[in-house]
């Protein structure tokens, strides 16, 4: 053996003779058992073989007692057997993030008159009609912010939109189409952060 | 002066001279053991090292992404250095002569990251005492992300300056560099304090206050030199402008921006939000977070009303509703412009925009 490293953080392409070939993933790997560790999560015997050998799909479920199904099911990504089925950590810090800032979002709509619409945890809806152009109504689940109903032609940054679509943190929403008596409303979220 | 070329401990290479504050000389050096760049700063003569080493030691403190990070400190037979993190930028100072006034989304930006460079040293137990636009480097370009607040290694120092400035009688009357660069900015406890008198980290929240402030409206809140300790003392503060409330889908921001301003400008020490406080409120402001783009008009459509920017990739369309600020975009002296841009057909939306001033 000649990789440093300490055993069952090791991913398993780490666990060769001779050259090893590895990359970023290695530590995606590692963040996995690192996160199970850290919530004293007695990991699955697959993982803590030496080397180890691939865990059965489900192995983390007894998890979602008590975590939100997109954690157990990224963090199982993470444990991925295979280097390229790791997800990115990137991804995984932005569920988790999504998570830890769940109901600390606050959504500004404003019209191009200033007429205001606010969305929060507190108040979680808010529907917008434009005379005869169109309507649109908007719910935060503490989560993301999603259309809940539409009529007429609405278009998110141009694109077209349907209900149970997310809305992204900031875009501008259109009510009507090209040639049509157009009106612009923007949609601004505020920035929480897990750590200022 | 430093030549360029010339070697500190053997390390750090001096490149050039690139600023000089009131109390020391700042280079850019190179450490060529860790191979990177870093600010090299050096007492002016007359200063003294024993304080200019308390002021590291302090400095070295704080750790945080809004703030530039101490480095080192060592001093050679003649001299005394800090090594400070490097920003390859100019200062909000410098910002501001381009931009003239940051729009609201922009502002809370600049906001929220002082507000957390500053709650993060003021954990550490380290007050700035000369926060100013001059002492807050930012990188290159109109984002203004990469913000680092610079210098608290001379708190001390200037707080040792404003004492002896102080027992001189009045320091609204100083003739030091330092006092005056640094009461436009200055909290009134602090411009009228006795000799021995101490001040709390809330004079950081009153600079704060005052740099938004001259960045939201382009004007010194209270004046300048001695102007401004006369209006502070009277209590009369320049009135918000205009145009910060014109457009109606800038002006909610604009109004949550002001009101928090003012807290900060609360002439009680004691009513103003402390960092922390301050740092929740801009987590709640709902500004852009995506990116800024610089472009120039090139036509004006619908009778003024609307128009084409070119810019990096393809033309962006603009409307006039989303212009901030007292300059409107044209294709002659107001066409250089700032905005964000949103996906749209057959040309992208830029909104908000603003007038640049070159």
């Amino acid at each position: 053996m000649n990789v440093i490293g300490t055993p069952v953080y090791m991913a398993p392409e780490l666990w060769k003779n001779g050259t090893i070939a590895f990359d970023h993933t290695a530590d995606v790997y590692a963040f996995g058992v690192l996160a199970l560790a850290l919530i004293y999560f007695q990991p699955p015997t697959e993982l803590m073989a030496r080397p180890p050998s691939p865990i059965m799909p489900g192995a983390l479920n007894s998890l979602l007692s008590v975590l939100p199904e997109d954690i157990v099911s990224i963090l199982e990504q993470c444990l991925s057997y295979e280097s390229s089925k790791r997800p990115m950590i990137s991804d995984v810090e932005f569920i988790l993030r999504r998570y830890l800032l769940k109901d600390q979002h606050r959504a500004l709509m404003v019209m191009n008159n200033g007429k205001t619409h606010e969305i929060s945890s507190k108040s979680p809806n808010a529907y917008l009609k434009l005379g005869e152009i169109g309507s649109l109504g908007i719910n935060y689940d503490g989560l993301r912010f999603k259309v809940t109903n539409l009529s007429g032609n609405i278009y998110m940054n141009n694109m077209p939109i349907k209900v149970g679509d997310d809305l992204p943190l900031c875009c501008v929403i259109t009510f009507g189409d090209r040639g049509q008596d157009r009106s612009f409303v923007t949609f601004d979220v505020s920035n929480p952060e897990v750590m200022p | 002066m430093i030549l360029s070329g010339n070697f500190i401990a053997f390390r750090y290479q001096v490149l050039g001279h690139i600023g000089r504050g009131g109390m020391q000389d700042v280079y850019l050096a190179h450490d060529d053991l860790l191979n990177m760049n870093v600010a090299l700063k050096t007492p002016q003569p007359g200063q003294g090292v024993k304080r200019f080493k308390q002021s590291a030691i302090i400095a070295a403190r704080v750790n945080h992404h809004n703030v530039a990070k101490t480095l080192d400190y060592l001093e050679t037979d003649d001299a005394a250095y800090l090594v400070e993190e490097f920003v390859e930028g100019e200062s909000l100072e410098e910002k501001l002569k381009r931009f003239g006034y940051l729009d609201p989304h922009l502002g809370a930006r600049v906001l929220h990251y002082l507000a957390k460079g500053i709650s993060a040293s003021h954990r550490a137990g380290v007050i700035h005492r000369d926060l100013k636009p001059s002492n807050v480097m930012v990188a290159k370009g109109v984002n203004l992300h990469e913000l680092k607040i610079t210098d608290f290694g001379i708190a001390t120092l200037t707080e040792d300056v404003l004492d002896d400035a102080a027992k001189d009688g009045d320091l609204t009357r100083s003739t030091s560099g330092t006092v005056k660069g640094a009461l436009p900015y200055m909290a009134p406890e602090l411009m009228f304090r006795k000799s021995g008198e101490r001040t709390e980290s809330a004079v950081d929240i009153w600079s704060l206050g005052a740099m938004m402030f001259r960045l939201l409206t382009g004007k010194f809140p209270f004046g300048i030199f001695l102007e401004a300790a006369v209006n502070v003392k009277n209590n009369t503060r320049e009135a918000w402008p205009n145009f910060m409330t014109f457009n109606p889908q800038l002006a909610p921001l604009a109004k949550e921006l002001q009101s928090l301003i003012e807290s900060c400008l609360e002439y009680d020490p004691k009513l103003r939000p402390n960092a922390e406080d301050l740092v929740l409120k801009c987590q709640d402001l709902c500004y852009l977070a995506i990116d800024r783009e610089e472009g120039i008009v090139n036509n004006l459509i619908q009778n003024g009303s609307s128009g084409f920017i070119t810019r990096e990739g393809n033309n962006a369309f603009f409307s006039m509703e989303s212009v901030y600020g007292e300059n409107r975009p044209n294709t002659s002296q107001n066409r250089s412009v700032c905005f964000s841009s949103f996906p749209g057909y057959p040309r992208s939306r830029a909104h908000p925009i603003i007038v640049l001033k070159s």
